[in-house]
């Protein structure tokens, strides 16, 4: 640890209850100043429950805060941020057809003239020199649109507006859930720059990778309890914080590779497919069963575009997808379904559930437009949902309960099982485990090696590299709407596949040097 | 692990389920059934047969445009256009049925028309993507002024006599259009909740891009709740050619927003995916009681129209605030 700064904010016995639910229970936490402090947990462990405490989104049943050394109240966000914590949560609170700097200076009062008129050059002139303290001057223009900037720049966006109110302590909801590993990378740098000016961070997050990488101490907490209070990084594994985590041991958290005797056949050919205006440039590959394939690279490589074209959700310019044999439709997801192809899609909220709808529904829908006659059958619907939330471990209260009543972890298991009901020989899944608990993460991971070992094909899309390495056969790397390579599991390795996604065919020079020298 | 959600699926079972299950519809049922005892209190007339025949006659025509609005609201959209395709089916079919003097032919028409109207919001709304707000006010335009233009602004009095009967008929002293129309809302809801038509409905309402993923054909799925609301259209169109046995080139205007007003004050949501036809139902009783009662109680037409306002306003505050309690107590 660098060296420790002065106490900024000390949290004691913090509780939150709703009604019989014990969200948070008697939880103590410390931040100091210049130090990034983890917050770890399984979903529903109560970290934003803490977070929107201390931020003054929700106000505690029970508990004390102190900040910079003095007892406060923090009844709102207004209050917060007027000592000095900023929240950055998932949603940002940003507005998307406003500029960098009306984004930025909405809320400060000195820039209007008169109280009434909007500055905009005075605005945009000091958010050049915000943005300049990071770096940042060059890529981000004040006066764009903010609908304009990638999710990573609007992120930092967002950490700047905190930095503009003068924010001591900043606190980041998931902030890399959306990010590649490079724009991950960037908004670790703005971190490092302002724990150097004795900021206090906050860091509420699901990756590992990232906690060792640019964490001080770890607070961990499981079902709105504290089990490990501010331990020094240091004194961490990656074995020892899941234990922390889950409450036990998990032995391979992929699991063990899951043999099987299918004929790995070729299923899905994809042929010269070019679309989006010319972004996706002559794609090529085929997929075969009882193997999956994953596709790797950066944010904006273009392997959710591939998939959606293949799938028909977006439709694309020329090109063929054969699906056994048969050249699918392009545009229609309705007989990509019906010859077997289905594809989980990566927001599960707004395109997988139907959120104010039964879970009998959502589990049974897809299966059931592909049946012929009018009637539902509502039996065998029943039986299905029960069957797939056995096979899923879903914990599902009531066949009834709405789409939205699920954990995040638990409504992937649905999007899931829907898919599954299709009898899909080619599965898509688009970021499989995207913000959802590592247990369920691990019940996923199970779940897609045994379908491939039942003799499907499933195609997994991931920027998780672990994720990738761990659960797949063959790997594609795309960058720039191409596909740049191919590698077997075998052969691949983070950094390979990094540096594929980085720096596209280029990275074949390197890539042959280093496997000589090996 | 065998089996949580079996379960715990038995123990939410029963009373606490359709607790639940039916908020909405408890919620209005007991408004109206809390309004009739003040009112029958008020005025001795409300609670007679005689009164509640009035009743039923009042809500009939309302209660089968809100029968096929409230399909077209539970798919995120709305038809602006029912009551005035529903005068204009009228016109239609009055005209067929005054110069042929030709009961079925000018039925016929009525629905015909009825229908053809909502196949064009559909197929403008779903397959076309424009926004159903303005399709449906356009639609309303049309209808109501094709109305004047089709018959010169003078109705139409000559239609046969037989045309009554229709409304007329009874059985048991009831008159059998309303158990007619009590069996269309039995039939349309059992539609809603056990075939796909129903299914998809809800679904688009719910979130259409979800839908089209899954393979729903979104585009006709969107168009039939409109042809369904203009076929509703067509057959209130019916009902009032039998019960005056003549056409007024006014008839059905401002209707659309009684329909409207009963599927919202019986829990149907504007955004779509949320509401039912029990819901509906009591929604037109209850929005028909209102007015009825305050008919008995001699209130001015002006101070029911206040009143019915209130009501609607009422009973979303009501409905947004539960929600909220709801939301924080399950967290």
């Amino acid at each position: 640890m660098e060296s420790r700064g002065t106490l900024l904010l000390k949290a004691e016995g913090m509780s939150k209850f709703y009604g019989p639910v014990h969200a948070l229970e008697d939880v103590n936490f410390d931040l100091y100043r210049g130090e990034v402090h983890a917050l770890m947990g399984e979903n529903g462990a109560g970290k934003s429950t803490l977070s929107k405490l201390i931020a003054g989104i929700e106000t505690p049943t029970a508990g004390k805060l102190e900040f910079d050394g003095k007892p406060v109240v923090i009844p709102t966000p207004q209050v917060a941020l007027k000592l000095g914590i900023a929240m950055v949560t998932q949603e940002f609170n940003s507005i998307p057809h406003m500029t960098v700097a009306e984004n930025i200076f909405l809320g400060h009062s000195e820039m209007y003239k008169k109280g009434i008129y909007f500055d905009k050059h005075r605005a945009e002139k000091e958010t050049r020199e915000l943005l300049k303290l990071f770096d940042m001057d060059e890529s981000i223009n004040p006066a764009a649109k903010l609908s304009t900037l990638s999710v990573a720049e609007q992120q930092i966006v967002e950490i700047v507006k905190a930095v503009s109110y003068n924010a001591q302590m900043i606190i980041l909801d998931e902030p890399t859930a959306s990010l590649s590993n490079m724009e991950a990378q960037r908004l670790f740098q703005v971190i490092r720059d302002l724990k150097k000016k004795q900021v206090g961070f906050i860091l509420v997050t699901h990756r590992f990778n990232e906690i060792f990488e640019i964490s001080d101490r770890i607070t961990v907490l499981r079902d709105g309890k504290l089990v490990l209070p501010g331990a020094p990084m240091e004194e961490m594994t990656e074995q020892s914080l899941v234990r922390a985590m889950v409450g036990r041991e998990m032995v391979n958290f992929y699991g063990e590779k899951v043999e099987n005797t299918v004929q790995h056949d070729e299923i899905l050919r994809v042929e010269h497919l070019c679309g989006r205006g010319g972004f996706l440039k002559d794609i090529s590959f085929v997929a075969r069963k009882g193997e999956i394939t994953g596709f790797a690279g950066l944010v904006g490589a273009g392997r959710t575009e591939l998939m959606r074209a293949v799938f028909g959700a977006d439709s694309y310019d020329s090109g063929a997808v054969y699906l056994d044999g048969v050249s699918l439709k392009k545009g229609s997801p309705r007989t990509s379904i019906k010859y077997g192809l289905s594809m989980a899609t990566e927001d599960r909220k707004s395109e997988g559930l139907l959120l104010d709808l039964s879970l009998i529904m959502n589990t049974c829908y897809a299966k059931t437009v592909q049946k012929k006659g009018w009637i539902l059958p509502h039996k065998s619907e029943k039986a299905d949902t029960l069957k797939m939330a056995e096979m899923f471990r879903t914990k599902i209260g009531n066949i009834h309960d709405k789409g939205s009543s699920l954990s995040g972890g638990n409504q992937q298991k649905i999007v899931l099982s829907k898919w599954l009901l299709t009898n899909p020989k080619v599965l898509i899944v688009d970021e499989p485990t995207r913000g959802i608990d590592i247990a369920a993460k691990a019940d996923i991971y199970t779940i897609l090696k045994n379908l491939a070992a039942s003799g499907m094909c499933v195609i997994v899309v991931s920027s998780e590299l672990p994720e990738i390495l761990g659960i797949c056969d063959r790997v594609m790397v795309m960058k720039d709407g191409e596909i740049v390579k191919h590698m077997e599991i075998s052969e691949a390795s983070e950094e390979r596949i990094m540096a594929y996604a980085s720096l596209g065919r280029a990275a074949e020079k390197i890539d042959s040097e280093e496997t000589m020298k090996a | 692990m065998k089996d949580t959600a079996l379960k715990s699926g038995a123990r939410h079972s029963g009373l606490q389920m359709v607790l639940t299950n039916y908020r909405s519809e408890i919620g209005v049922f007991v408004a109206l059934i809390l309004y009739c005892a003040v009112i029958s209190v008020l005025s001795p007339h409300f609670l007679t047969g005689r009164n509640m025949l009035n009743l039923f006659s009042q809500l009939s025509v309302v209660g089968l445009l809100a029968i096929g609005e409230l399909f077209v609201l539970l798919t995120g959209g709305i038809d602006l256009s029912v009551g005035n395709t529903m005068g204009l089916s009228c016109m239609a079919g009055g005209m067929v049925m005054a110069s042929t003097q030709n009961i079925a032919a000018g039925i016929i028409v009525a629905l015909a028309i009825g229908l053809l109207c909502g196949v064009v919001n559909g197929y403008l709304v779903g397959y076309v993507g424009l926004p159903a707000f303005i399709v449906t006010l356009g639609m309303m335009g049309i209808t109501r002024n094709a109305d004047y233009l089709m018959c010169g602004g003078i109705g139409i009095n000559n239609l046969p006599e037989g045309i009554k009967m229709l409304t007329k008929a009874k059985v048991l002293g009831i008159n059998v259009y309303y158990i007619i129309i009590i069996l269309l809302f039995i039939l349309m809801g059992w539609i809603l909740s056990n075939t796909k038509l129903g299914r998809n409905t809800y679904a688009i309402g719910s979130n259409k891009n979800a839908a089209r993923l899954s393979g729903v054909n979104t585009k006709l799925a969107t168009l039939l709740p409109y042809a369904i609301s203009g076929l509703f259209a067509g057959i209130g169109a019916v009902i009032l050619m039998s019960r005056f046995a003549a056409v007024d080139p006014n008839y059905g205007s401002g209707n659309e927003m009684n329909a409207i007003a009963a599927c919202v004050v019986g829990g149907t949501s504007l955004a779509g995916g949320k509401g039912s036809m029990l819901g509906t139902f009591i929604g037109v009783v209850l929005m028909a009681c209102i007015s009825n009662g305050l008919d008995l109680l001699g209130v001015s037409p002006y101070w029911q129209g206040v009143t019915i306002g209130c009501v609607i306003i009422g009973v979303l505050l009501i409905e947004t605030y539960s929600e909220k309690v709801r939301g924080k107590s399950k967290k």
